[in-house]
């Protein structure tokens, strides 16, 4: 990702790429298909998505409560229990652990949370080698990219360009451009890493408080290859992910995986109870859970915002955004992209480095009409486009709000809500504006770039209306 | 009790006001379906994750491996020990039946390398999802369903569900959770390249589900 050039610049660049931005294309209108294709009855899906908001948000009103009873139900199954406050904090522990294991060869599956904490940048500066086992995220590694899509994460790059990657890194196998080929070449340098790997770390869907079950929802099998065949199974999640009991989990799964990706269900839902057990021949040896913060709990007291923590994380928000459509995920600059990223990333990383994202929505509403947790996305990022400018109530909980303040523009605001709050005063400027109409500018800085400037009318509307004969205007 | 435990709790401790949310499931209604019924809807679910299904009764399944393994060049097959005892004597001196009666460890090399299909039992399957469940044990370990090339999976009619809820409550799970517990719903696959569909990604390239009859 790149920080260092500003959102203006990588959004000028997003919209400059027309590969990028038919490979976006095309695959948003097909994962938007295939999610309608699985909720054709409007009455299930309702019903559906109100069991599964209203799971959600027991979750978050009970969190404190949930998470203790989590920790004592994974203790009792032997598995070990840690918190972190902080993505640093989070990347020591995972470093200390493998390190007391003397693990020096891990596998990952797929884990946004992993992201998050840039776990990856943190075990190789430890010199710690960690493989990518999804195999987008593989190729995502292997180009030394970020993933661009929370769930297709390399959905930015065309079969050409994975190809290329592909060869360049391993040239043993012959080119081809062929998805069979190219997943069975996958297939076979994964499976020796997964059985010499010392360690495999995962995220976590769903944690069941009541049973001290982890689960994991996936397609490929890598998730389930990370957590059984090495000795040690390290899971991390986000501590707003646990459910209150094993009967939270048939609507959940139900309808992350059709909103996720249209699927019916997805080919492996993994449910983690404990390591081998004494009589058993296979599974991690140990495990350990990271409870993660970074930031959440902060969310979690800002009652107006909370409810970005009832997310299940199945990018549907990010699959019918317009604004993530013509850009892409890299645009955004964020782990999380789309309506979802711009709500959490500002609140987790503050408004003075983030703020300037939340202009990336066009308030169209479509990712609420989605979310299967309904979650009021639009309502949420307008929240916190007026906390970029202005506010108090939130300085609590949310730095640099009010940092994007402009003096010009507040002063222009400022002006506006005047006049228009002014009767007498606002026939004058009419009057005025619609007289002095000739002397409108031919060109205001970057607006008269993709538009036409308009004058203003020789009438105002007010006027027009009383030509009209309309009383009461 | 560690500091960053203390603090984080602290925090979502401070907004707990509000009265504690009631939370409303609609569970899945019921159906009614009969076994037949949900014989045929798994049966086509799973078909249309790419998985193979038959239904026969019971007795056949060693006449069904014995006549369909060498079709697909099946060598060995790899078994937990119960399932074995019961099947070996009626399997062709052709097939290979190998058990995995080792640690993970010992056994892992040639788990990977050799075994060419593996066969085990299931707790059950669902019908409205397509999906066989599996309770791993040390009979039955976890990889067996993973590693090898083609996974074999014997359902008991009987013990087809309608759910995944009616599944877990009829079976009482929430008392007893084994260390891992499995849904699958067909052959491991990615659409990770251009969302094009590829079969066999890290998993078994072949799921075959045989429902058994009394």
């Amino acid at each position: 990702m790149d920080q260092a050039k500003s959102l203006e610049s990588r959004v000028g660049d997003a919209l400059g790429n027309e590969q990028l931005q038919s490979n976006f294309r095309s695959a948003m209108d097909y994962l938007v298909e295939k999610r309608s294709e699985k909720f054709q009855d409007e009455d299930s899906l309702i019903s559906l998505r109100d069991s599964a908001s209203s799971i959600r948000d027991n979750s978050i009103s009970n969190l404190p409560k949930l998470l203790v009873k989590l920790e004592e139900s994974l203790i009792n199954n032997n598995i070990q229990v840690h918190w972190a406050e902080t993505d640093i904090e989070a990347n020591n522990i995972i470093y200390q652990i493998l390190d007391e294991a003397n693990a020096k060869k891990v596998v990952k599956g797929k884990s946004m949370v992993t992201e998050e904490i840039e776990l990856n940048e943190f075990l190789d500066s430890k010199n710690i080698e960690i493989l990518e086992t999804d195999l987008g995220e593989f190729l995502v590694q292997l180009a030394n990219e970020k993933p661009s899509h929370i769930v297709m994460p390399a959905i930015h790059k065309s079969r050409r360009e994975i190809s290329k990657v592909f060869s360049d890194h391993f040239p043993d196998f012959p080119y081809t451009e062929d998805v069979d080929l190219i997943t069975q070449q996958a297939r076979k340098i994964l499976r020796d890493r997964f059985r010499e790997a010392d360690a495999g770390i995962s995220g976590v869907n769903f944690a069941v408080a009541e049973t001290g079950t982890l689960c994991l929802v996936e397609n490929e099998g890598n998730g389930r290859m990370c957590t059984t065949t090495p000795p040690l199974h390290i899971a991390v999640a986000g501590i707003e992910k646990v459910v209150e009991s094993l009967s939270d989990l048939p609507p959940l799964l139900d309808i992350l995986t059709k909103s996720a990706t249209g699927q019916e269900i997805t080919t492996y839902f993994n449910m983690i109870s404990s390591p081998r057990r004494h009589d058993e021949k296979d599974g991690p040896l140990s495990m350990h859970v990271v409870l993660l913060d970074n930031g959440r709990s902060k969310i979690h007291q800002n009652t107006e915002m909370q409810e970005t923590l009832k997310c299940i994380r199945c990018g549907s928000c990010i699959n019918h955004c317009p604004v993530y459509t013509q850009l892409g995920g890299h645009a955004y600059g964020t782990v999380y992209p789309g309506p979802i990223g711009i709500t959490l990333e500002p609140q987790q990383k503050g408004i003075s480095m983030l703020g300037d994202l939340t202009s990336l929505c066009t308030m169209c509403g479509a990712c609420a009409e989605v979310c299967p947790v309904q979650i009021p996305l639009p309502k949420l990022i307008n929240r916190l486009r007026s906390e970029t400018v202005e506010g108090d109530y939130m300085k609590q909980f949310i730095e640099g709000v009010g940092s994007q303040r402009k003096p010009m523009e507040s002063f222009t605001w400022q002006i506006w809500k005047y006049i228009y709050g002014n009767s007498a005063l606002y026939s004058i400027c009419s009057a005025v504006i619609t007289k002095l109409r000739f002397l409108a500018p031919k060109r205001i800085g970057g607006w008269s770039k993709y538009r036409v400037i308009q004058k203003p009318s020789r009438s105002s509307l007010k006027q027009l209306a009383k030509q009209a004969g309309i009383k009461n205007e | 009790m560690s500091k960053s435990k203390h603090i984080i709790l602290e925090k979502l401790k401070s907004k707990i006001h509000h009265s504690e949310l009631e939370k409303e499931i609609s569970l899945a209604t019921l159906n009614g379906w009969t076994k037949k019924d949900m014989t045929q809807i798994l049966s086509d679910k799973l078909k249309l994750s790419k998985a193979e299904v038959f239904v026969m009764p019971n007795k056949e399944l060693a006449s069904w491996l014995n006549e369909e393994l060498p079709k697909r060049k099946v060598k060995n097959i790899l078994s937990g020990t119960s399932l074995a005892k019961e099947i070996s004597q009626k399997l062709s001196s052709t097939i290979e039946l190998v058990e995995y009666d080792n640690s993970y460890e010992s056994f892992s090399k040639q788990l990977f390398n050799e075994i060419e299909a593996s066969i085990t039992r299931t707790v059950g399957a669902i019908a409205d999802s397509g999906s066989i469940v599996l309770k791993p044990s040390a009979d039955e370990p976890r990889l067996m369903s993973l590693v090898p090339n083609t996974h074999i999976a014997l359902v008991e009619q009987s013990s087809i569900f309608e759910n995944f809820g009616q599944i877990m409550s009829d079976q009482s799970w929430s008392l007893n959770m084994p260390s891992n517990a499995l849904l699958i719903s067909g052959p491991s696959k990615t659409a990770d390249i251009e969302q094009v569909l590829a079969y066999g990604v890290h998993g078994p390239k072949e799921l075959i589900v045989l429902i058994l009859t009394p």
